[in-house]
C-alpha cells in the first residue's frame, strides 16, 4: 500500500509536519508517502515550517539506515512540493482570476451573478497571501484550477494514484485541512470531489480496481484564536468569525452529504481556543506554533493509513478537558505503540545533540577517537573520515532534523496556556523565553542529562546514568543488517539502542 | 551478566597464562639452566626468590586489572561526552605492577651470569598481564582507552 497526504493551507501543513514527524518516529506502515502541500501562499510561515521539515527528513533519508524505525517511512515529495491556484498569476485577486472586466462587457448576467456572490473587496483583494478566511473565494478558485490530469504535481498525483490501484498495491490519500479558514475549508472538499471525480474515470473493466482507492481526511476544527486588533482595515480571516465559518461548513458537509466522497473523516477541536498573537495576513509571519491538535490529526491519519474497515466518522475525547496524557492519544496500533515510539525518537534526538554529535566534533577537531568506542566501530573502521564534507554534511542534516523535532515537541507542549500537556517531559531539552515581548521555545544550550531516563511522562524512578548506560550499549552495539551502510548504520545502532529504553 | 562474566574469565585466562609462563617456561626452561647464581646462593634458593617475586608481580597486574575494570565498569559515568576516555587513569594502573617489579629488582640477588633475564621476565611479566588484559577486557565504554586496544580488540 502507498500513502498519499495533502496538506491544504496552514492548517494542513501543520498537520502534514506532524505527519513527517510520526513517520520518522517509524510509525507510519510499510509503502511509501508521497506529500504535497496546497496553498496559495507560498511564503505561509506554517508553510515553510513544514516544508522545512519535509526537507531536513528528505534529506536525511538518503543516509542508508537498513530496517530501523528512524525515519522508516520513503517519503516522496510532489514536484513542486507546494501547489498554488495562482502559479500563473502576479497579482491574483478574484476579479483578474474569472476576468470580471472581460465578463461585464461580454456575460453581463454571468457579471451581475458574480456581483451577488462576491462583494467589492471579496473581487478585488489580492489574494497572494491566500483566501483570507474567505472560502467561497477560495472553493471557486479551487475549482477551476485544480486539473487532476493536467500540469504538476497533480499529473505525477494522479499516475502515482492509478499504478498503485491498476497494479494492486493499493493507495490511501488522506486530505488535511481547517473547516475554519480560508484555503482548507475550500479544498477540502473541492480536491477531494475532484480526486474522486477524476479516478473514477476508468475504463469499465477497470472498475472493480477502485476498491484498491481510498480517501480520508481530517477536517480541524478553531483550536485557536487570534488576539483581537485595535484597527481592522484590510479584508482577512477574524477569529471572531471562525466558529460561524465552522457551524456553516458543518451545515454544508451534512446537509449536502459531501462527507460522502470520503471513506473516513475525523474531526478535531479544542474548546479553549488558544490565544495566537500573530494577526498576520499572510506570508511568513503567518506562523503559529505547533499545538497538540495536530498530533490527533496526524494520529488520524496514522489510523486510516493502518486500519483495513473503515468507519465513515471517527470521534474521541480526553479524560480531562484541561489535560492531555499518553491515554487520551488514540494509538491505530494498539497498547503503547505511539508512546513507545515517539519516545525514542524523543530519546534519539536527545542524545544525539547532547552527547554524540558533540563528541563526534570534539574528536573531529582534537582528535583522540579512542575515548569513544563506538566512533573507531561505527566511522574509523568504516573509514568514515570526520573531515570529509559529505560526512560533515550528513551529521549536521541529523542534528537538524533532531533539532527540528525536540522543539516542535517543545513547541506542542507550550501551544496551550491553560491546559497541561503530559507527554514529553520538554524542560529537558527545552525553554520558554520572552522574544519581542512574546514567548519563544528555544533548547537549552545545555541538556539535563539526567533526565534522560524521565523524559517521557509520567515521569517514573530517577535514573540518573542512563545516558551512561547506552553509551555502553553503543560501545557493544552490533548492526547485522547490510543494508545500514556509512553513518546509517550508526544511526541505526543509536536508535535500536534508543528504542530498548522504557 | 554474561558480558561481565566472559570479561572475568578473559582476565582470568590471561593470569592464568602469565602464571604458567612464569612458572614453566621462564623459571624452568631458561632460568634453570641459563643462570649461575651469585656465590653463596644456590641455584634452586635464588629460582624460589625469582618465583617469588615474579607471581607477586603478575599478582599486582591482576589486581591492577580488577580495579581499573571495577573503576570503569561501575565508578566511571559516562553521562557527559567528557567523562569518557580515562587513559590517564589507565596509566595510573601501571604504578601497582611497577612497585611490585621494582621490589623484585631490589630484592632478587644479582646473579653472576643471566641474571638480566629474571629482571626482563619481572617487567615483562607485570606489565603485558597488565596490558594485554585490560586491552583485552576492559569494560565497553572504555574498550580502547588501553594503548593500541583498537588495533587488537576486535569486540
Amino acid at each position: 500500500m502507498n500513502y498519499y497526504a495533502i496538506g491544504i493551507g496552514g492548517t494542513g501543513a501543520k498537520c502534514v509536519e506532524a505527519l513527517i514527524h510520526f513517520s520518522a518516529a517509524g510509525l507510519m506502515p510499510e509503502g511509501k508517502l508521497y506529500v504535497l502541500f496546497v496553498d496559495p501562499d507560498e511564503s505561509n510561515g506554517n508553510l515553510d515550517r513544514a516544508k522545512i521539515t519535509l526537507q531536513q527528513y528528505i534529506t536525511c533519508k538518503r543516509l542508508k539506515f537498513g530496517k530501523t524505525d528512524f525515519l522508516k517511512t520513503m517519503i516522496v515529495a510532489g514536484k513542486p512540493n507546494v501547489w498554488s491556484p495562482f502559479e500563473n498569476e502576479t497579482q491574483p485577486s478574484l476579479a483578474n482570476f474569472f476576468r470580471y472586466n472581460a465578463l461585464k462587457q461580454n456575460n453581463k448576467a454571468a457579471a451581475y451573478l458574480f456581483d451577488v456572490l462576491y462583494s467589492p473587496s471579496e473581487k478585488e483583494t489580492t489574494l497572494e497571501k491566500g483566501f483570507r478566511g474567505h472560502p467561497s473565494i477560495g472553493a471557486a478558485v479551487m475549482a477551476e484550477t485544480v486539473k487532476l490530469g493536467q500540469g504538476e504535481p497533480w499529473q505525477t498525483f494522479r499516475d502515482m494514484i492509478m499504478q498503485d490501484i491498476k497494479g494492486g498495491t493499493g493507495a490511501k490519500i488522506f486530505l488535511f485541512g481547517s473547516i475554519f479558514g480560508g484555503t482548507g475549508a475550500s479544498g477540502f472538499p473541492t480536491i477531494a470531489s475532484l480526486i474522486r471525480k477524476e479516478l473514477q474515470d476508468l475504463q469499465p473493466g477497470e472498475q472493480h480496481q477502485l476498491e484498491n482507492l481510498k480517501l480520508g481526511g481530517a477536517l480541524v476544527l478553531p483550536y485557536f484564536s487570534f488576539i483581537p486588533e485595535s484597527q481592522n482595515v484590510e479584508m482577512k480571516a477574524k477569529s471572531e468569525d471562525f466558529l460561524i465559518n465552522t457551524q456553516g461548513g458543518l451545515k454544508y458537509y451534512f446537509q449536502k452529504s459531501r462527507t460522502n466522497m470520503y471513506d473516513a473523516i475525523y474531526l478535531f477541536g479544542d474548546e479553549s481556543q488558544s490565544p495566537v498573537s500573530t494577526t498576520s495576513l499572510g506570508g511568513n509571519t503567518q506562523k503559529n506554533e505547533p499545538h497538540f491538535i495536530e498530533l490527533y490529526a496526524a494520529l488520524s491519519a496514522l489510523d486510516f493509513f493502518l486500519k483495513e474497515n473503515l468507519q465513515n466518522y471517527h470521534l474521541t475525547a480526553r479524560n480531562n478537558k484541561n489535560q492531555l496524557d499518553w491515554g487520551d492519544l488514540p494509538d491505530a496500533y494498539g497498547g503503547n505503540t505511539v508512546k513507545h515510539k515517539i519516545g525514542q525518537l524523543t530519546r534519539l534526538a536527545f542524545a544525539y545533540l547532547s552527547v554524540y554529535y558533540p563528541v563526534l566534533e570534539d574528536i573531529r577537531t582534537k582528535g583522540k577517537g579512542y575515548r569513544a568506542p563506538w566512533f573507531i566501530d561505527f566511522f574509523k573502521r568504516e573509514n568514515i573520515s570526520l573531515d570529509d564534507a559529505a560526512t560533515q554534511t550528513s551529521l549536521v542534516n541529523v542534528k537538524n532534523y533532531c533539532e527540528n523535532f525536540l522543539l516542535w515537541l517543545a513547541n506542542v507542549h507550550t501551544s496551550v496556556k491553560d491546559e497541561k500537556i503530559n507527554l514529553i517531559n520538554y524542560n529537558a531539552f527545552a525553554h520558554v523565553v520572552k522574544d519581542d515581548g512574546k514567548d519563544k521555545v528555544e533548547l537549552l544550550p545545555v541538556f539535563n542529562l539526567k533526565a534522560f531516563a524521565n523524559l517521557i511522562l509520567p515521569l517514573g524512578e530517577e535514573k540518573p546514568n542512563e545516558l551512561s548506560r547506552l553509551w555502553e550499549r553503543m560501545c557493544s552495539a552490533r548492526v547485522r543488517d547490510t543494508n545500514a551502510v556509512g553513518i546509517g548504520r550508526f544511526i541505526h545502532a543509536l536508535s535500536c539502542e534508543c528504542g530498548l529504553i522504557y | 551478566m554474561i558480558k561481565y562474566v566472559v570479561h572475568f574469565v578473559g582476565i582470568l585466562i590471561i593470569s592464568a597464562g602469565f602464571y604458567l609462563l612464569a612458572n614453566l617456561v621462564e623459571k624452568d626452561l631458561f632460568l634453570e639452566r641459563l643462570v649461575i647464581p651469585p656465590p653463596g646462593v644456590k641455584l634452586p634458593q635464588w629460582l624460589d626468590s625469582f618465583k617469588f617475586w615474579a607471581n607477586w608481580g603478575i599478582t599486582a597486574s591482576v589486581g591492577a586489572v580488577l580495579l581499573w575494570y571495577l573503576i570503569a565498569q561501575w565508578g566511571f559515568k559516562v553521562n557527559h561526552w567528557s567523562e569518557s576516555g580515562k587513559r590517564v587513569i589507565w596509566g595510573l594502573f601501571f604504578i601497582l605492577p611497577v612497585i611490585v617489579i621494582i621490589l623484585g629488582f631490589v630484592f632478587t640477588q644479582q646473579a653472576q651470569e643471566s641474571g638480566w633475564l629474571a629482571y626482563l621476565f619481572y617487567i615483562l611479566n607485570g606489565l603485558a598481564c597488565y596490558y594485554l588484559a585490560t586491552a583485552l577486557f576492559s569494560p565497553s565504554s572504555f574498550k580502547y582507552t588501553p594503548l593500541w586496544a583498537e588495533k587488537i580488540r576486535r569486540w
